[in-house]
């Protein structure tokens, strides 16, 4: 079950995926948000202490919150009002005939628009329309940044792209013809059109 | 089990799924779209792997959400469906995408503190170059 590092990659095998079993394939998608742990409300507890501490003895409640967040070893501002809540996006695509699942989680708000668009686009393989090339795909890539990353596995992916092969040469005997790994994606929506 | 609602009406539920969510401070919504197969279209599965990979097109997609809510809290559980027809797939997705959008709050917002310290930086830099001399 790989996770990919970045949403693009995800989209790109998830086409293939699509394109090789639209019937069975489904996207699913997941936000969840989960309550602070207790060692984060502790922690949370400690820190409003300190500042408060702080604030009693400098008459300056700014000084104060500056003196903390630069004693802070990771310096989140003084918003310490509540402790945070963590909320992922995860977003899935599985294929129980290939028993082969994508995966792709952020923790960020400012990609939810374009995974949505992403999940768009995989729509429209389901739909078997046209699906036009992808422009503005690349920049993804820039801000991968603290995206929940795990390592992808070499049995699995090995497993994916063979997969990716098996479903490739059949299709293209039928239209373009070319050699078949798992990179294809673009050759491939052309043949499809 | 209710059937399909409309897309409009979709939105609107599941605005209510990510707000409820909200209120609640933690749980999570679920998502799931396929592939909408007419009953008429033949599984061919036993001869052919790859029996549908050219069906003639195009189909309807269907949407589900859910709040996830199973065993002892089955009673609350809210789920709705929604079928996309392919000529409105785009509009569907554009609102799709603002709903999300503006119901995952909880999400880490665009960071921008890196970019105002850069800034701070260059501010400073070219002052002390000037008090120097």
């Amino acid at each position: 079950m790989p996770t990919f590092s970045t949403s693009q990659e995800w989209l790109e095998q998830s086409a293939l995926l699509i394109q090789a079993y639209p019937t069975s394939t489904h996207v699913a998608s997941k936000y969840s948000v989960i309550r602070p742990s207790k060692s984060r409300l502790k922690k949370h507890a400690r820190r409003l202490e300190r500042l408060e501490s702080k604030g009693n003895g400098a008459s300056e409640g700014t000084a104060a919150e500056a003196v903390s967040s630069s004693n802070d070893p990771n310096p989140t501002k003084p918003t310490i009002s509540e402790p945070q809540t963590t909320a992922s996006f995860t977003l899935k695509t599985y294929s129980p005939d290939a028993g082969v699942s994508l995966k792709y989680t952020t923790n960020k708000a400012p990609e939810v628009g374009r995974l949505i668009a992403a999940a768009g686009r995989l729509g429209r393989h389901m739909a078997a329309l046209p699906v036009e090339e992808e422009g503005e795909a690349t920049k993804d890539a820039a801000d991968g940044g603290d995206v929940g990353i795990e390592d992808v596995g070499g049995e699995p992916s090995a497993k994916r792209s063979g997969t990716a092969a098996q479903a490739q040469p059949e299709k293209k005997d039928t239209k373009a013809g070319g050699g078949g790994t798992g990179g294809g994606g673009k050759k491939k929506k052309k043949g499809k059109r | 089990m209710p059937g399909p609602v409309s897309n409009d009406q979709f939105f609107a539920r599941v605005g209510e799924l990510l707000e409820e969510n909200k209120k609640a401070g933690h749980g999570s919504v679920f998502f799931t779209q396929k592939r909408l197969t007419p009953s008429n279209v033949q599984n061919a599965e036993d001869k052919d792997p790859l029996w549908d990979v050219n069906l003639p097109g195009p189909f309807a997609v269907l949407i589900r959400a859910t709040n996830g809510k199973s065993k002892e809290n089955r009673d609350d559980k809210i789920k709705v469906s929604t079928v996309v027809q392919p000529e409105s797939s785009e509009e569907f997705f554009k609102q799709y995408a603002d709903v999300c959008k503006a119901g995952m709050q909880a999400l880490k917002p665009k960071d921008r503190s890196k970019r105002k310290k850069k800034k701070a930086k260059k501010r400073k830099g070219p002052v002390d170059g000037e008090k120097k001399p």
